[in-house]
């Protein structure tokens, strides 16, 4: 027994018959229907069998006997979609405001199986019926009775957000699918209206696009004129910054970082937003700080520079103060000095006067001293020559002075002429010249000792005599009365010799004035 | 040789004119080759208390600043504060530095300042780099010359303090906005430039005239060869002491001398010992040339002039002054008659090319080369 299984021909076929003519074979044939189809055999004008999902066996021999013997049957198939379909249509109707609307409305029906005999009020004997036949049945009970008392209730903007006439609406027009399809074996599972944009909202919509349209072409005017002015802005920089090379060279970190910042604004428009925010902001602060710091620094160098300025005023003004001072000070000094000078050289020789009765002996001595170490040191041989030369012409001399006093001087005058060698031996030798001037003999013995002892110590005794022989010949005189009167000559300085370059040097000098030796130990 | 500066008794010795060392306290008198105006001892190796007294002032007036790249042109007046000394000094050289930079001349037109006058001059400074305080440093070689010519330089130095202002008295202020605010328009960040009036607008005019306190410069002196030996650094000292080795006789002195009186040492035929009518003007050193026999040879030394010449110090620098019509040689070279040549260390003095005598001269450091002892050497020509 061959089998097969039959089907809607489309998927928006409701329910269409079957032919069955085919199936007189010799054998028996069982036609096989999914369970979301309804078959409903009809044999010879009744309803023979219904069923969903099942099997129908039809044709075959002993079927073919049968008909035979008690006639042909006429057999019919239908079958029909039990699966809930759609059902879609358009309405029309008018709001308060007069503005008509148009809406969509979808039934969603079903092949009721617990009726479906129904199927066969709305099953066309032309084999098919579609499932949009449903609509148009409807349609012509959805008119002013349903719609148009809802409708006309509301105003065309409210009429998408009135949920009470929503309702209202999807309410009335089940109840007249219903009522219109119950008798047909169709339940009504769901009613919805989707209503279409009437002119209002067309306008209003309309209106908000161009609303939008006119905002978005003023955003994009701002920020075209942000740019413009950005532009604008960044240009002016980079020229000036162009122009003013040698303030960029002399711009401090504070500044050059803000131009940094400023060149790199044409890259942070395509750039990511989000971690150059906090990077910016992270050197928004630093720029502060460095700001404040660099400002600090600035106040503080520019008080200390002005510090500073004022203190060398002032400084200036000291040093100034203090050079006219010292040369005040200088000019007060030299003529001091030479005031000094000048009464020193004017009381000098006074001085000097008071100094020599009190260094006289002193003198002596430093003078018989260094004249005698100035001999041994330095002209030992031209000093023995010399005195060699001297106690020849000591001799001579004394020779010559015997033969003049034998010739003409009185002994008095031998004796004061003698006494230059000593103003204590003239003294004594002025007195006992005038207590023995008659004892010639012994007198020419004295004088040739005497010369023989000058004779010993010449430089000495010459030096010795070139110092004092103002005040002995004076002595001499006024011992003796026979002497030769003499004038006072000038004032008479002491000196002594600079043993080491034998300049000579006032006799108080405790340094050679010519080659700084010292004179006294 | 620690010097231990003048006193009062080193004062009123110095009007002797014979007399190159204090009688009192022994200290080495050194005069001013102006003494006779100044009446001032002077020390190794400073100026002349009176004769050098420059002061620098910035004239009334004047612009001493200015914005970031301007130049300005300062007006200044040197000025020769002593009227007494009677002796003028005379600017050498005149040099600016800028910013710790080289130092760059300035040429002047002129040279001599009077006693009590003062000279103008320009020194054009910037442009200046940076706002602030700017420093410019002047430094001026000043000289002093005596009646014999022989000069004494010195570098003094002075700081002028620039009050730099920003550029134009104006100053861009960029403010940065980094707000959340302003990036509806792609994270831009919004910059404003402002121009601000800066508040250092009218700085740099002098009110009067101001002195600028001026500093000598010893190290600049002896490194650009003002003063000293620039080569190998030394100075010698006007209290150096000298000594004579090789000398016959009595024709040196058997001891260490300095200067002397007059500041110099004198070199020349004429003998030692002073005689009002046959040797009115002895020398220091007798230079005479002698026989196999230790007589002296009167022809050879009759080559030599009576004073040839002179050594003194000038500038830190043992010079040699010509005093022979006949010239000098130094180390081989000649040296005419009234020229002041300096000697440097180890130099050859030949007073007559045909006469075999020859004085070297060595010099003996102390810190800081300092020259404190000369040794004069006569040699034979040959060395």
């Amino acid at each position: 027994m061959s089998s097969r299984t039959i089907t809607l021909s489309g998927p928006d076929v409701l329910c269409e018959y079957v032919p069955v003519d085919d199936v007189k074979g010799f054998f028996q044939q069982r036609i096989g229907v999914g369970p979301d189809l309804m078959a409903m055999l009809i044999r010879d004008g009744k309803v023979a069998h219904v069923s969903h999902g099942a099997h129908i066996a039809l044709g075959g021999f002993w079927r073919g006997i049968k008909d035979s013997l008690a006639g042909t049957h006429a057999l019919r198939l239908l079958i029909a979609d039990l699966k809930p379909f759609s059902a879609t249509g358009l309405v029309t109707s008018i709001t308060r405001d007069s503005v008509p609307v148009e809406g969509e409305v979808s039934l969603e029906l079903q092949v009721n199986p617990e009726k479906p005999e129904g199927v066969l009020g709305f099953a066309s004997d032309h084999e098919i019926t579609p499932k949009a036949v449903m609509w148009e049945r409807l349609a012509p009970h959805l008119g002013d009775r349903v719609l148009q008392a809802v409708v006309r209730k509301v105003d065309a903007l409210e009429l998408r957000g009135d949920v009470d006439a929503q309702n209202k609406v999807q309410a009335e027009i089940m109840a007249e699918a219903e009522r219109v399809f119950g008798d047909m074996g169709l339940l009504v599972r769901a009613v919805s209206v989707n209503w279409g944009f009437n002119e209002e909202e067309l306008a209003e919509i309309q209106k908000r696009a161009e609303t939008r349209e006119q905002e978005m072409l003023d955003a994009k005017l701002a920020n075209f004129s942000r740019e413009i002015a950005r532009t604008a802005e960044i240009t002016t920089l980079q020229l000036n910054t162009e122009l003013a090379e040698e303030q960029l060279k002399a711009a401090n970190d504070s500044e050059l970082r803000q131009m940094l910042l400023a060149q790199e604004l044409e890259f942070v428009d395509a750039k990511e937003t989000g971690a150059r925010t906090a990077r910016m902001k992270a050197l928004e602060g630093e720029i502060t700080e460095l700001k404040l710091e660099q400002q600090a620094k600035f106040d503080l160098a520019l008080g200390e520079a002005k510090n500073d300025l004022d203190l060398r005023k002032i400084k200036m003004e000291i040093e100034k103060l203090d050079r006219e001072t010292d040369k005040l000070n200088r000019q007060q000094e030299s003529a001091l000095g030479k005031l000094e000078e000048m009464d020193k050289l004017e009381i000098a020789s006074a001085a000097r006067k008071e100094q020599m009765a009190s260094l006289k002996g002193l003198q002596d001595i430093e003078i018989e001293g260094e004249a005698a170490r100035a001999n041994i040191a330095d002209r030992s041989a031209d000093a023995e020559h010399e005195r060699e030369m001297g106690r020849i012409r000591q001799e001579d001399d004394a020779r010559l002075a015997e033969m003049r006093l034998k010739r003409d001087m009185s002994p008095d005058q031998i004796l004061a002429m003698q006494a230059g060698l000593s103003a204590d031996v003239a003294a004594v030798f002025a007195e006992r010249a005038k207590s023995d001037a008659s004892d010639t003999a012994e007198k020419m013995a004295l004088m040739e000792r005497l010369i023989e002892s000058g004779a010993k110590t010449g430089d000495q005794a010459k030096f010795f005599f070139e110092q004092f022989k103002e005040g002995v010949v004076s002595a001499v005189s006024a011992a003796s009365d026979a002497g030769p009167s003499r004038a006072p000559e000038k004032t008479p300085v002491a000196t002594v010799i600079c043993p080491r370059c034998r300049s000579e040097n006032e006799a108080d000098a405790a340094f050679c004035r010519a080659c700084g030796a010292p004179l006294r130990s | 040789m620690q010097w231990a500066g003048y006193k009062s008794c080193c004062h009123r010795t110095a009007l002797t004119p014979a007399a190159a060392f204090c009688g009192e306290c022994g200290t080495p008198l050194l005069r001013c080759m102006n003494f006779s105006d100044c009446f001032q001892l002077v020390e190794p190796f400073k100026p002349c208390p009176v004769c050098l007294t420059p002061e620098l002032v910035v004239e009334a007036g004047a612009t001493v600043g200015g914005g970031v790249g301007a130049r300005v042109a300062i007006p200044l007046k040197l000025r020769n504060q002593n009227a007494e000394a009677r002796r003028p000094i005379f600017l050498k050289r005149l040099q600016k530095r800028e910013r710790d930079g080289a130092a760059t001349d300035v040429p002047l037109d002129w040279e001599q300042i009077d006693p009590g006058a003062e000279r103008s001059f320009l020194v054009e400074a910037g442009p200046f780099e940076t706002d602030g305080v700017a420093r410019m440093e002047l430094l001026m070689t000043l000289a002093t010359r005596s009646k014999e010519g022989y000069e004494e330089a010195y570098v003094f130095g002075g700081a002028l303090l620039l009050t730099v202002a920003r550029e134009s008295a104006q100053q861009v202020v960029q403010n940065i906005d980094f707000s959340g605010a302003h990036f509806e328009t792609g994270g831009l960040v919004k910059t404003d430039l402002k121009v601000a009036e800066s508040a250092g607008a009218g700085l740099g005019a002098e009110a009067g005239r101001r002195v600028v306190s001026l500093e000598r410069f010893e190290l600049s002196e002896v490194k650009d060869g003002v003063r000293g030996y620039a080569e190998s650094g030394r100075r010698v000292s006007r209290a150096a002491l000298f000594s004579f080795r090789g000398f016959p006789g009595d024709d040196a002195p058997g001891f260490e001398t300095g200067l002397g009186a007059r500041g110099a040492l004198a070199f020349g035929r004429a003998g030692r010992e002073r005689d009002p009518e046959r040797n009115p003007t002895p020398m220091d050193a007798s230079l005479r040339v002698y026989g196999a026999d230790g007589a002296v040879d009167a022809a050879a030394s009759g080559r030599i002039s009576r004073h040839h010449f002179d050594l003194t110090v000038l500038n830190d620098r043992l010079c040699l002054h010509v005093r022979s019509a006949k010239g000098v040689a130094v180390n081989g070279r000649a040296a005419l008659s009234g020229a002041v040549e300096p000697i440097e260390d180890g130099a050859l003095i030949t007073p007559d090319e045909s006469v075999d005598l020859a004085m070297r001269v060595r010099f003996s450091s102390g810190p800081g080369g300092v020259v404190e002892r000369v040794d004069l050497v006569r040699e034979s020509k040959a060395g």
